[in-house]
């Protein structure tokens, strides 16, 4: 039988016919792992560590629906439907503890999530490669302190009675604040925290997406008369749009996530009706020191959290591709 | 060339596996018997005939316990006194330093199978998992093997009851914990120096006037002074108002279930108004610290302001007054001089009852794994029953004669080992010590040891104010499995809620009058607070009526 393809002139001019048709998946999988086993076997560490922890916990879900015993397991505790997810909707506490976390996820992602941006653009324009270098570090370095230090430095120079900011307030002749037991400032101070604890760590991508902007875009903007601001605004960050897009996107999904241990070292009696969030609440009912634990119902709480922000992610991707022609996946 | 790329391809790769598979599994520690971690064996934990348990031997047994609670094991001079006298040793199994994170490690080793022989667990864990078939049912071993324990059951009905499950089975043994209440501490060399006559502070409102004086003679000099000051939670005073979460035969009030004594209060009740005055009364004059009443006074932050002249009054743990005058008090000022102040009273001249610990709690129980032979539950039980006869009595509640006690010739005992020399040895140091609010084995208490084993400061006055007639009735209220369910979930809600609220109402948040505070106890309704107080008062019912 003849083969089908395109005839080329090989070596010696002999003609070499190049099939046009594809092999079956089968066989150029074969040929693939064939040819490539060796990157595919260092693959393989990798594909099995996610599938184990990443994956395989995820079956642990299923505890949501069921009456969950650590000594029966996930297979052996007995089935409880949406026994869960139903009390959920008739916790009167849940209508708070939901505007608690989505104001303070909202607040986070609107005052957090452009201040890296601002911060990258700004430290892009320093050219001295040495302050660079040296503001860039000094910004990552609150990455590297537990919340713990954080929230006590914080509370150190916020205290009522000795710190430097209620100092500076009694000098100007007025009261001095109590920012810890004030549920108006807890949100403030929670952002706050997040700022100054991510904002160096998250400039770092968008400072990696500037390097890789063409040098001579600028240099033509410059011919044009651009000044520093008009390369900022109109070079700079256009070019580093599939990155912001991309961790907006990634920043929705974190929505409902907020910082537990931050919230727990913040967070006391005065201020619980701004505090306390859906995920302290799980907390308590799991790790309630009397009582049974309750881990299915703290599990449904987070599939249901889970479960819309997967959707918000979906929307937000798709409302990327729409206006902003660029998507996650 | 190419052979060393595939040798390094398949070096890491296996190295790289290697790495991923160490994290999987567990590996129990040499002597811990490994349960039957989900057989999901509904038969009630009956024991097996053949022996699995390893590592111990048939005069040993292994305990998994809160590591601070071992820690103090090893200085006891009475339990090892104990161990020889039985001829059995406990091999502990630490756990973490917090008692929340220890009953969770307890979910986790009945997870993974690595529970030892033996466990420190809560009741409901103890009477669920029991249920299931996790830990054993000690009921016929306890007829058969331990004799005098089996005799404290049968003599304490309200016992029995309490740890028994609904299917007749004892998965768990509850230990006695001492009856004491908070108790006031003042620093009396500034109450003389203010011009206060401690002995006329006898009503609330002398208390107020009191502070109210401190106030304006040390608050002056230092604007950091408050002279009523504390840590955790400052809503401590409920019961000075008649305001106490209860439980008894007419009903319900407040958050009762795990607020017997800390954090008791009910805010139906006729005088809850008048205490949340009281308190903002105090706020706005700067009488209390309003730290603590934010609940950002942290223990040290309370301690420093005590020891150094920043707060001069307290009501806390019965021991408090005595730990200022060993912990630095005396040493940095030699007028420092702690007292506790009597028990006030009403407008009768009644003294006013307060809040207690109760006989029986929910932590700290323990339970034995089901994978245990009879032999080792023999072992166990024994070593338990030993601190229900006399002489296991003695010894853990005294120590032993002509070393720490002795016997006056009324048969009444005293202590000879001295308190402070004692408990002020280094920490790993043997001693004598009869702290029985902290958990070591599971044994009845000798309330009149415990009161005795102190300074005369804290002995004298638990001697005179601990009294029955000084104390609100505290029952221990039995629940059914379902109903602490419930409850767990409820009071996660409600309590954090009220705390909220009447912090609010005391730091001026919100303000503190008829309209707001009815419109908050509905609000607290309408979380669940009713709800709660009906399971309180049906668990009362089921619990008296048996």
């Amino acid at each position: 039988m003849k083969k089908k393809g395109m005839k080329i002139l090989g070596k010696g001019n002999k003609a070499v016919t190049i099939p046009l048709t594809k092999k079956p998946l089968k066989q150029r999988i074969k040929k693939d792992l064939k040819k490539n086993r060796q990157l595919y076997l260092l693959l393989l560490p990798g594909i099995i560590s996610l599938i184990l922890f990443k994956f395989g916990p995820l079956f642990g879900m299923v505890i949501a629906f069921e009456n969950f015993s650590a000594f029966k397991g996930i297979l052996g505790s007995e089935w409880a439907g949406f026994k869960w997810f139903i009390k959920i909707f008739h916790d009167p506490y849940m209508l708070k503890l939901l505007k608690n976390t989505i104001i303070l996820a909202v607040l986070s992602l609107v005052v957090v999530f452009p201040i890296p941006i601002i911060f990258a653009l700004f430290l892009n324009e320093i050219k001295q490669k040495a302050i660079h270098g040296f503001v860039q570090s000094l910004s990552f370095l609150p990455y590297f302190i537990s919340s713990a230090v954080m929230v006590s430095i914080l509370f150190t120079m916020l205290s009522p009675t000795n710190g430097i900011v209620n100092n500076l307030i009694k000098a100007m002749g007025k009261t001095a604040i109590h920012f810890q037991a004030s549920p108006a400032w807890f949100r403030p101070m929670y952002v706050f925290l997040q700022v100054w604890q991510t904002f160096g760590y998250s400039a770092v991508i968008y400072i990696a997406a500037m390097t890789a902007v063409d040098p001579a875009l600028y240099e033509a903007a410059e011919v044009d008369g651009a000044n520093r601001w008009v390369k900022m605004l109109h070079i700079t960050l256009p070019s580093i749009a599939v990155s912001v897009i991309t961790m907006f996107i990634i920043s929705v999904g974190n929505i409902f996530t907020v910082d537990l241990d931050r919230i727990l070292l913040m967070y006391n009696s005065s201020v619980y009706s701004t505090a306390d969030v859906i995920q302290t609440y799980v907390y308590r009912i799991a790790f309630e020191s009397s009582g049974f634990p309750n881990y299915s119902y703290g599990t449904a709480v987070n599939l249901l959290k889970s479960i819309l922000a997967f959707i918000l992610v979906m929307l937000t991707n798709k409302a990327a591709d729409k206006y902003a022609e660029t998507r996650l996946f | 060339m190419k052979s060393i790329k595939k040798f390094m391809a398949l070096f890491l790769a296996v190295i790289m596996t290697a790495a991923v598979f160490s994290g999987c599994g567990s590996s129990s520690k040499s002597g811990d018997s490994e349960n039957s971690s989900g057989s999901g064996n509904e038969s009630g934990g009956s024991a097996k005939t053949t022996d699995e348990t390893a590592g111990s031997t048939s005069n040993s047994y292994t305990m998994f316990m809160r590591s601070q609670y071992i820690d103090w094991i090893k200085e006891l001079k009475w339990y090892d006194a104990a161990e020889e006298n039985t001829g059995i040793h406990v091999e502990y199994v630490e756990g973490p330093e917090e008692i929340d994170d220890t009953y969770t490690e307890v979910d986790q080793r009945i997870a993974s199978g690595t529970l030892p022989d033996s466990a420190m667990v809560n009741l409901a864990q103890a009477k669920v998992y029991g249920g299931q078939g996790a830990f054993a049912d000690l009921a016929p071993y306890i007829a058969k093997y331990a004799p005098n324990l089996q005799a404290y059951i049968d003599a304490n009905t309200d016992y029995a009851a309490y740890v028994t499950s609904e299917n007749g089975a004892i998965y768990g043994l509850v230990k006695e914990s001492p009856i004491f209440a908070d108790l006031i501490g003042y620093r009396a060399d500034q109450f003389k120096e203010a011009g206060i006559d401690a002995s006329k502070v006898k009503t609330v409102d002398d208390f107020t006037t009191a502070l109210e004086t401190l106030k304006s003679y040390y608050g002056e000099e230092d604007d950091n002074y408050y002279p009523l000051s504390g840590r955790d939670s400052a809503l401590r005073f409920a019961a000075w108002f008649g305001a106490a979460s209860y439980a008894d035969a007419n009903g319900s009030g407040g958050v009762y279930y795990n607020h017997e004594k800390d954090g008791s209060f009910n805010i139906k009740a006729d005088g809850a108004y008048g205490w949340i005055e009281t308190m903002k009364l105090w706020y706005d004059k700067g009488l209390i610290n309003p730290l603590w009443i934010s609940g950002t006074n942290s223990e040290g932050d309370w301690e420093s302001q005590t020891l150094e002249g920043s707060a001069s009054v307290f009501y806390d743990y019965y021991n408090r007054a005595e730990w200022f005058m060993e912990n630095g008090g005396p040493d940095n000022n030699p007028d420092y001089d702690m007292q506790v102040l009597n028990f006030f009273q009403d407008a009768n001249g009644k003294t006013i009852p307060v809040t207690t610990s109760t006989l029986y709690q929910s932590g700290c129980v323990t339970a034995v794994n089901s994978s245990c032979d009879e032999e080792k539950i023999a072992t166990i039980l024994k070593f338990i029953d030993y601190f229900y006869s006399e002489e296991g009595i003695t010894l853990a509640n005294w120590g032993v004669e002509g070393e720490s006690f002795q016997t006056g010739s009324d048969n009444t005992k005293s202590f000879l080992a001295d308190y402070t020399t004692e408990e002020s040895k280094e920490s790993g140091e043997k001693k004598w010590s009869f702290l029985s609010d902290r958990f070591t084995v599971c044994k009845p208490v000798d309330q009149t040891a415990f009161y005795s084993w102190n300074t005369n400061l804290i002995s004298d006055a638990a001697n005179k104010y601990f009294i029955s007639e000084n104390f609100l009735e505290r029952p221990t209220l039995i629940y059914t499995t379902e109903k602490e369910e419930q409850l767990t979930g409820l009071v996660a809600s409600v309590y954090e809620a009220e705390c909220s609220g009447l912090t609010h109402f005391i730091t001026g948040d919100n303000e503190l009058n008829e309209t707001n505070w009815n419109a908050f106890v509905q609000e607290m309704d309408g979380l669940g607070l009713s709800d709660i107080e009906k399971i309180q008062q049906e668990a009362y019912t089921d619990t008296f009526s048996k």
